[in-house]
C-alpha cells in the first residue's frame, strides 16, 4: 500500500487542534489550545519565547504526547491512527536532523522510502526541489560539508518530498540567506495556492505580515488572538508588531493582555 | 607575565586533578577515579612483566639479557604513548578553549608549547605510569638494585614521556593541516584506545602466559633479546642505561642517557619549529568551520556525476525497512573507523577465551566452541547495541515518520544480523582452518551460536535504546558509562547461561547421541529474545527527541 504516494484527499482541514493541553510539572506549557489551518492558507504561529509554540508543533508532529486534547491531520486523528496522520504532514524542526555522512540525494531517497513514495514520483520531485533550493550542484556531496542554511534547505526538501496536505515549520528562516528565505516563502505560498495548508512558527513579524493569510498569537500557552491582519488591527493602522507587543505585554499593573491595543 | 601564566596553569592543573567536573554529580567522573583505575591497570602490567623477568631469570638470563625484554616492553609502550599523544594533541588543538586566547596574547610559541605540555601532563603521564613505569619497576624487582638505578630510571621515564609528547604535538599539527578535524579526532581516538588496550592485554596477560607455555626455555629468545637491546631506538637506549646502572657502569649509563636526551631535545626543537610555522594556520582552519567545510567539500563528494538530476530508474525502490538497511550500510561504509573497530573488537572477542583458559587443560573442540560463543555474545554489544546510537537521530525519525516502531526494530535487528553473522562465520572458518572440527562438533557449535546470537542481538538492541549516547565521539563509547557497565554484566550473564546450557546438553546428549536435542539452543535463544525485543519496541515507541 502506497499510503503517502500521492497527496491523500483530505477529509477535513489540513490541521485541527482541539483543546490541546500539555504540562511540564506544574508549568502549563499549552493550555486548552484550539487551532485550525484551513485548506489553502498559511497560518502564522506567533508568540514570545516560551509561549508554547514549539511544544504545540512537536505535539502536532507526534514528537511529544499531549496531556489532553486532540490533533487531526487532514481529518485523521494522530492518537487513533498515528501512521495515517503522520503520512499527511511534513515537519521542519527548529534544527535540522540530518545524516552528516549521507549526500543530499541519498537523504531524500531515504526519506521518500520512509513515506513510501514510488520512485516514479520521488525522483522528479527530488530533482525539482534540489534545483529550486540551489542544492542541485551539491546533491552528491556529503551533508557534513554543508553550511547551516544548506542543511536547513535540505530539511525543508525532506519535509515536502511526499507532497503532504499539511506542512508545519518551526522557525524555518534561521540560517537562511535572503535567496534561501525567498525560495522558502515562494514554496509555502505555492503550496497554499494549491489548496494545501501551512503552519509556520516565526519570530520575524515582518515575514509573518507578508507571508501569512492569518496569524495566531500564543502567550503563556494560551491563545491571545487569531485572525487576518485586518481583523487583528481592528480598523486601526497599527502594525503587526504593535498588535503583537500589545497582546503579549505581561502587565504587572493588573491590566489584561491586549488592554493596550491601539 | 610568565610567573602569572605558570601560576594559572598550576591552579588549573590542581583543580583538574582534585575536583570533579562542574555540574556533574557522578563520582565516576572524578579525576582521582581515573588515576585509581590507571594504578590498577599499572599493577596488572607490573605483575605480568614481573612474571616475564622471573621466568627469564630462572631460565638463566643475566640482567643485560633481561634488559633486552625491557627494551621490547618500552618500545611497545613508546608506540602506544605516541599514538595517545597524537590523539591528545589533536584533541587539544580542536577543543581547547584557551588555546586561541593564548595564541593572541604576546606568548612566544616555545612558552605556549611548554604551557600546553604542562596542561596535558596529568593525561599524558597516565599511560607512562600504566605501561612504562610498571615495566621498569618489574625489571628493578628482579635484579640487584644499585644506587644509580633510581635516578637513571627517573630520567628515562621523563624522556619516555617528553619524547612522544613532542613528536605527538608535531604529528598532531601536521595531521590537522591536511585532515578534517572531526574525522581526525574520531580516527585517532579509536586508534589510541585500541593500541593502549591491546598493549595492556599483551603486557598483562599474553606475554607472561606465552612465555610460561614456552616452558621458560631461553634458546630461541636470546637472539631476539640481544637484538631488542642493541636497536638504535630511544626505548632501547633507556633499557641500556638501566642495564648499565645495574651493572654499576656509571659512564655507560650516562652515555646512553645523554643519547636519549639529545633525541628528546631534537624532538622538542622540531615540535617548536612545526608549531611556529603551522599553529596559526591550524587554529584558523579548525575555527573557520564554514571555510574548512567548503574547501573539504571537494574531497568529500561521492564520485557520482555532480550535475545529473535524479532519474526514476536510478531511484532505489523498496519500503522503509529496505531504506533503513540501505542507509545504515552507506553510513557504515563511510565510517571506516567504526568498521575497523568492529573487526578488531570481534577478533579480540574470539581470542578472549585464550587469555582466560590458557592454563586449563581443555580440548580444541571445546575451546573453539567457547571462542565462537564469546564472539556471538560480544557481537550483541559490538553490533546490535551500537547500531542504535550509531544513527544519532533515531528519536526524531522514528517519531515523525509513518513507520511503525515494529518496522524500525525489524530493520535494526536484521541489520545487526547481516553484520554479525558473517563475522561469526569468518571466525568459524578461521578456527576450522587452524585445526579441523568434527561434523558433530560443528553442529553443536552452530546450534549454540544460533541461540546465543539471537539473544545477544535482541538484548543488544534493547541496551542501545536504553543506554545509547547519540552525541558519541569515540566509537568505543557509544553507550553511556552506566550502559557500558550494564552491558558488560549482561554479556557475562549470557556467557554463563550458555556455558551452563552447554554443560547440561553435553550430559544428556554427548557426542554422537541425540544430535537433534541441540536444536533446543536456538529455541531457547528465540524464547529468551522475546522479552528484550518487546521492551525495545515499547521503548522505541516513546523515544525522546533528545535521543
Amino acid at each position: 500500500m502506497n499510503r503517502a504516494a500521492t497527496t491523500p484527499s483530505p477529509a477535513g482541514p489540513p490541521l485541527e487542534i482541539i483543546g490541546l493541553t500539555r504540562r511540564y510539572g506544574s508549568l502549563i506549557a499549552v493550555n486548552a489550545l484550539d487551532l485550525t489551518v484551513r485548506p489553502g492558507e498559511v497560518l502564522g504561529f506567533l508568540g514570545p519565547n516560551g509561549a508554547g509554540k514549539t511544544t504545540t508543533l512537536r505535539i502536532a508532529a507526534g514528537l511529544l504526547s499531549a496531556d489532553a486534547g486532540e490533533v487531526r491531520i487532514a481529518g485523521v486523528s494522530l492518537a487513533r491512527d498515528p501512521q495515517g496522520a503522520k503520512s499527511r504532514f511534513g515537519f521542519v524542526p527548529d534544527r535540522p536532523y540530518l545524516y552528516e555522512r549521507l549526500t543530499a540525494r541519498e537523504f531524500l531517497e531515504f526519506v521518500a522510502a520512509l513515506y513510501r513514495v514510488p520512485p516514479a514520483e520521488a525522483a522528479p520531485r527530488a530533482a525539482a526541489l534540489l534545483e529550486r533550493l540551489d542544492l542541485a550542484p551539491v546533491a552528491h556531496d556529503l551533508i557534513e560539508t554543508y553550511s547551516l542554511g544548506m542543511k536547513q534547505k535540505l530539511s525543508l526538501a525532506g519535509a515536502v518530498i511526499h507532497d503532504p496536505p499539511l506542512m508545519m515549520l518551526d522557525e524555518p528562516l534561521i540560517g537562511l540567506d535572503p535567496r534561501g528565505a525567498r525560495a522558502l516563502k515562494d514554496l509555502l505560498r505555492e503550496r497554499a495556492a494549491r489548496g494545501l495548508g501551512v503552519l509556520v512558527s516565526t519570530h520575524l513579524l515582518d515575514v509573518a505580515e507578508r507571508l501569512c493569510d492569518r496569524v495566531l498569537i500564543l502567550d503563556r500557552g494560551s491563545k491571545r488572538a487569531e485572525g487576518t491582519l485586518a481583523e487583528l488591527r481592528g480598523g486601526s493602522d497599527a502594525s503587526l508588531e504593535d498588535v503583537f507587543l500589545a497582546l503579549t505585554a505581561h502587565s504587572d499593573d493588573g491590566s489584561a493582555p491586549g488592554a493596550n491595543l491601539p | 607575565m610568565i610567573g602569572a601564566l605558570l601560576l594559572s596553569r598550576v591552579r588549573l592543573a590542581r583543580r583538574a586533578i582534585l575536583m570533579r567536573p562542574r555540574g556533574d554529580r557522578s563520582w565516576l567522573k572524578h579525576p582521582l577515579v581515573a588515576l585509581a583505575v590507571g594504578a590498577w591497570m599499572g599493577a596488572f602490567v607490573y605483575g605480568g612483566m614481573k612474571s616475564v623477568f622471573a621466568i627469564l631469570r630462572t631460565a638463566g638470563a643475566d640482567p643485560v639479557e633481561m634488559a633486552g625484554a625491557l627494551a621490547l616492553a618500552l618500545s611497545a609502550s613508546l608506540i602506544a604513548l605516541l599514538v595517545f599523544d597524537v590523539d591528545d594533541a589533536v584533541r587539544t588543538l580542536v577543543q581547547d578553549a584557551d588555546l586561541e586566547l593564548l595564541r593572541r596574547a604576546p606568548v612566544p610559541p616555545a612558552l605556549l608549547l611548554a604551557l600546553k605540555s604542562l596542561d596535558a601532563a596529568p593525561r599524558t603521564l597516565t599511560p607512562v605510569l600504566v605501561l612504562a613505569a610498571p615495566a621498569i619497576l618489574a625489571y628493578a624487582s628482579e635484579v640487584t638494585v644499585e644506587p644509580w638505578l633510581a635516578p637513571v630510571a627517573a630520567v628515562s621515564l621523563l624522556a619516555l614521556w617528553a619524547l612522544p609528547l613532542a613528536v605527538g604535538a608535531t604529528l598532531g599539527l601536521l595531521v590537522l593541516r591536511v585532515a578534517p578535524a572531526n574525522r581526525a579526532r574520531e580516527a585517532l581516538s579509536l586508534l589510541s584506545t585500541l593500541t593502549l588496550t591491546s598493549l595492556w592485554i599483551a603486557g598483562a596477560v599474553w606475554l607472561p602466559r606465552g612465555l610460561a607455555a614456552n616452558g621458560g626455555s631461553l634458546g630461541g629468545l636470546r637472539g631476539a633479546l640481544a637484538r631488542g637491546l642493541s636497536a638504535p631506538t630511544p626505548s632501547a637506549a633507556a633499557a641500556r642505561a638501566l642495564a648499565a646502572a645495574v651493572a654499576g657502569s656509571r659512564e655507560d649509563a650516562l652515555h646512553q642517557l645523554g643519547w636519549l636526551l639529545v633525541v628528546v631535545a631534537a624532538a622538542i626543537a622540531l615540535a617548536l619549529l612545526v608549531a611556529r610555522w603551522n599553529l596559526s594556520a591550524v587554529l584558523e582552519r579548525v575555527a573557520s568551520g564554514g571555510a574548512a567545510a567548503s574547501s573539504a567539500r571537494e574531497h568529500h563528494t561521492t564520485g557520482a556525476a555532480r550535475t545529473s538530476a535524479p532519474r526514476a530508474r536510478d531511484w532505489p525502490g523498496g519500503g522503509p525497512v529496505t531504506a533503513i538497511l540501505r542507509r545504515d550500510a552507506t553510513l557504515l561504509r563511510r565510517n571506516w573507523t567504526l568498521l575497523g573497530d568492529l573487526l578488531v573488537a570481534s577478533s579480540l572477542w574470539v581470542l578472549l577465551p585464550l587469555a582466560g583458559m590458557a592454563k586449563w587443560d581443555i580440548s580444541w573442540a571445546l575451546l573453539a566452541r567457547v571462542m565462537l560463543l564469546t564472539v556471538s555474545v560480544g557481537l550483541g554489544y559490538e553490533v546490535a547495541a551500537r547500531s542504535i546510537p550509531f544513527e544519532r537521530h533515531l528519536g526524531y525519525w522514528s517519531r515523525v515518520t509513518p513507520v511503525p516502531p515494529g518496522r524500525w526494530l525489524t530493520a535494526k535487528v536484521i541489520g545487526a544480523g547481516l553484520l554479525a553473522v558473517p563475522v561469526v562465520l569468518l571466525a568459524a572458518v578461521v578456527l576450522v582452518s587452524i585445526r579441523p572440527l568434527a561434523p558433530d562438533v560443528l553442529w553443536r557449535s552452530a546450534s549454540v551460536v544460533a541461540g546465543a546470537l539471537t539473544l545477544s542481538l535482541s538484548s543488544g538492541v534493547w541496551a542501545g535504546l536504553v543506554f545509547g549516547d547519540p552525541e558519541w565521539i569515540n566509537p568505543r563509547a557509544m553507550l553511556k558509562l552506566s550502559g557500558r557497565l550494564a552491558t558488560s554484566a549482561l554479556l557475562l550473564l549470557q556467557i554463563g547461561l550458555w556455558l551452563g546450557f552447554i554443560a547440561v546438553l553435553e550430559s544428556v546428549a554427548p557426542a554422537g547421541r541425540f544430535p537433534e536435542l541441540w536444536l533446543a539452543a536456538p529455541v531457547l535463544g528465540l524464547a529468551l529474545a522475546v522479552a528484550p525485543l518487546a521492551a525495545a519496541r515499547a521503548r522505541l515507541a516513546t523515544l525522546g527527541l533528545a535521543y
